[in-house]
């Protein structure tokens, strides 16, 4: 595989397990100040991974600007006020969980702060998602409700007990709902069979996801979920312009590239169950963490 | 202001902020690897209790330090897009590996260290804390090697308006790499050194946490006593290298119009860019040459022949130096001072010394910015050495959006780091260094071990 065309798939991983692991932080960040009996356990499990989260994307924008440096250039000062946006939301929300951790007399302003930035930022990603797939409004139609729904899922699914789960399974109700329509329109505008199947099959995972069933088979099924809705908009035509970058990759990179991406494909596995299993150490314990 | 101007003062803002994150995060790393070593060998509590301190400082500030760090990548291509295009394909692998290696070790072990005193054996917690330090340092290589080849590009053919690497190796490790890299890690410890200077004498002057104060400050001497000679001869090298590749630079450092022989070393002068000349000045004769030639008659170059569009802002190159030696110097006069009470079992009692020490400790970051300025500043107005101009790589962007981008970076970061972080900081110094855990397991696994 050419080394640009292996890059391209590294770093749409990449940035995939960014918007799935940041996610799911981000949406339990927005329900942190509604779920008082739960904060707890939603910090243990943001605090410790959350630089880690942000290093996905940081390895993204890293790869893309060595990789293909003159696409990374344009589309930055192209959607200059967006990205800028973007970042002061990082900044915002980096901060708010900070200043939440070390504030007494303004945890619960810094609370809301965390929480509106997050829901900022999961609009953000969503218009990212659609500016990387070629700035089609159809994309951000698709996505929104996907990329919210699926953040959701992985928020609720992970953390609620029995006691909310009506709630929730209505919620998700009207969530699947506009995401079937939303789908529909997929198979609508943009046809063909790839589409179609893949349509159907995620219809199906969608009707198994809300029901309860052990975590880890759930999430693989999530997971699976997610990266098909990729497949589905790149196969569907907008996302087809994410290819032609790879005539951005300069020759005289090629071989620094070949490394880094043997590199990648050693460790970023590694360091993904490793960072798997360090969550693992800290859900063990209902005490809350402390530094 | 045009878009170009305004984006320099945005980027010169933003890493100014930034930098100074980073430093302290290597050195509280490479401190509390010390510390927590120390706790592994002796047991004693007061290491355990430094530990526990500081890594809540570290926590804080890499916090800072991540999302100030977005800002950077996001304005190389925001911003300047030029720099992307004619440059990415050589810095931006190195930031790619940057990521790769030290991101993702910091990101892997950060948690267990910071969150898991508890939760796993102390020498797994020691390795994760050894490993957040490598992580930092391994950071802070692959920046001061993409940030050295700007200053000593090597490497690589500029054919049509991009940069062709010929050698990987020589890009990496080129001239100035490794001695540039050296100079900024010891800079950060020591600057880290006189912030734990700053909270040991705190606590001796309010009679607060003695033995905890007492050790640390102790530590904090000895380590500024080893670190500073090197650091005052790594200087020197980086200088005559300075002198070897940028003249240019080596020549606004000490603000000579003129070629000389056996020349001063200007201790104050006022600087007139425009006239070419030193209206007034005061400095030590055959000084300058002594120190970058290692020659008392040894010739510096000075900036009579540089086209006024290629001259950096010899005043701010100027005094930013001398500010910079000038902190060095307090810093190990301070040193001295401090190594002489301990000598005379004075150290604890000296409350004028500790007053002095609060007061000084921001010197080590003071060197450590006005040591930026001097390298950065003396470069332009190029970006890549004698190669690519800053001019010529800034965005197409208007200067109305760059104008409303930096009013709003200005007032965030005021408010986010100016004033929230310090007041954090200041708030763990004063809670200090108590072993209050809401978690009762900590306390049981302390008498455990």
């Amino acid at each position: 595989m050419a080394a640009a065309t292996l890059t391209c798939c590294i770093l749409i991983t990449t940035f995939l397990v960014y918007l799935i692991q940041d996610g799911r932080a981000l949406m339990l960040c927005c329900f942190a100040p509604y779920c008082k009996n739960h904060r707890v356990k939603i910090f243990n499990d943001i605090l410790p991974s959350w630089d880690a989260n942000q290093t996905w994307l940081v390895f993204t924008i890293a790869g893309v600007y060595g990789a293909f440096p003159i696409y990374f250039g344009q589309l930055m000062s192209k959607y200059y006020s967006f990205f800028f946006l973007m970042l002061i939301l990082f900044i915002v929300r980096g901060a708010a969980i900070e200043f939440y951790i070390k504030s007494y007399r303004l945890r619960s302003f810094w609370l809301q702060i965390l929480s509106l930035s997050s829901g900022l930022l999961i609009l953000s990603q969503v218009f990212l998602c659609t500016i990387l797939l070629g700035a089609n409004p159809k994309v951000f139609i698709a996505l929104l409700p996907f990329i919210l729904w699926f953040h959701y899922t992985q928020a609720c699914n992970y953390l609620f007990t029995i006691k909310h789960r009506n709630r929730i399974i209505y919620v998700l109700g009207i969530m699947l709902t506009s995401q079937f329509l939303f789908e529909l329109q997929h198979v609508m505008i943009w046809g063909g069979l790839f589409t179609s199947s893949i349509f159907l099959i995620r219809m199906l995972l969608l009707g198994f996801l809300s029901k309860p069933m052990p975590q880890v088979l759930g999430k693989i099924l999530m997971y699976y979920v997610f990266f098909s809705n990729t497949l589905l908009v790149l196969a569907s035509g907008p996302g087809t312009k994410i290819f032609t970058i790879q005539q951005a990759m300069h020759s005289n990179t090629y071989s620094a590239f070949f490394i880094i991406n043997v590199f990648s494909l050693a460790l970023l596995p590694m360091i993904g169950i490793g960072l798997a299993v360090m969550k693992r150490i800290f859900l063990t314990t209902r005490d809350e963490i402390v530094y | 202001m045009g878009a170009l101007l305004l984006s320099r003062l945005q980027f010169a803002l933003t890493i100014s902020f930034h930098i100074l994150f980073p430093a302290f995060s290597i050195g509280l790393a490479m401190y509390l690897v010390i510390i927590e070593g120390l706790w592994l060998k002796t047991g004693r509590k007061v290491y355990y209790q430094t530990a526990r301190f500081f890594s809540k400082m570290l926590a804080l500030t890499f916090g800072m330090g991540i999302i100030s760090g977005l800002a950077m990548a996001f304005q190389m291509g925001t911003n300047w897009a030029g720099f992307s295009q004619k440059v990415g394909s050589v810095l931006g692998v190195l930031f790619t590996l940057e990521s790769l290696t030290a991101f993702f070790i910091e990101a892997s072990f950060l948690g267990l260290m910071l969150f898991g005193w508890h939760l796993v054996s102390r020498r797994w917690h020691y390795f994760a804390t050894i490993m957040v330090s490598v992580g930092v340092t391994l950071s802070a290589f692959w920046i001061m090697a993409a940030n050295s080849w700007m200053h000593t590009p090597a490497g690589v053919l500029y054919e049509a308006g991009r940069f062709v690497v010929t050698s990987w190796f020589a890009v990496v490790f080129n001239p100035s790499t490794i001695l540039r890299f050296t100079h900024m890690l010891l800079a950060s410890y020591m600057a880290t050194l006189m912030v734990i200077s700053l909270v040991a004498a705190r606590y001796l002057l309010s009679k607060k946490f003695l033995t905890f104060a007492n050790k640390n400050l102790q530590i904090a001497l000895v380590g500024l006593s080893i670190l500073a000679p090197m650091q005052v001869v790594l200087g020197d090298m980086v200088g005559l290298k300075i002198h070897h590749y940028q003249p240019v630079k080596t020549a606004a450092i000490e603000g000579l119009w003129n070629t000389q022989k056996g020349a001063p070393l200007l201790i104050f002068a006022n600087i007139s860019q425009e006239q070419r000349k030193n209206s007034l000045s005061i400095g030590i004769p055959k000084l300058a040459s002594l120190i970058n030639t290692h020659n008392l008659n040894g010739e510096i170059t000075g900036l009579e022949n540089v086209a006024a569009s290629e001259l950096p802002r010899v005043a701010v190159v100027f005094y930013s130096f001398r500010i910079m030696v000038g902190m060095g110097l307090l810093i190990i006069f301070l040193t001295i001072l401090g190594l002489y009470f301990w000598y005379k079992q004075s150290l604890t009692q000296k409350s004028w010394y500790h007053r002095l020490l609060i007061f000084s400790s921001p010197a080590g970051f003071i060197a450590l910015l006005t040591g930026w300025f001097t390298s950065e500043v003396g470069r332009q107005p190029w970006l890549v050495y004698n190669l690519v101009k800053t001019k010529d790589l800034v965005s197409h962007v208007t200067s109305e959006q760059v104008l409303h981008g930096f009013i709003v970076i200005v007032v965030t970061y005021g408010l986010i780091f100016g004033v929230g972080y310090m007041k954090f900081l200041f708030k763990i110094i004063q809670i200090g260094p108590v072993l209050k855990s809401r978690n009762r397991r900590g306390d049981k696994w302390l008498l455990q071990h």
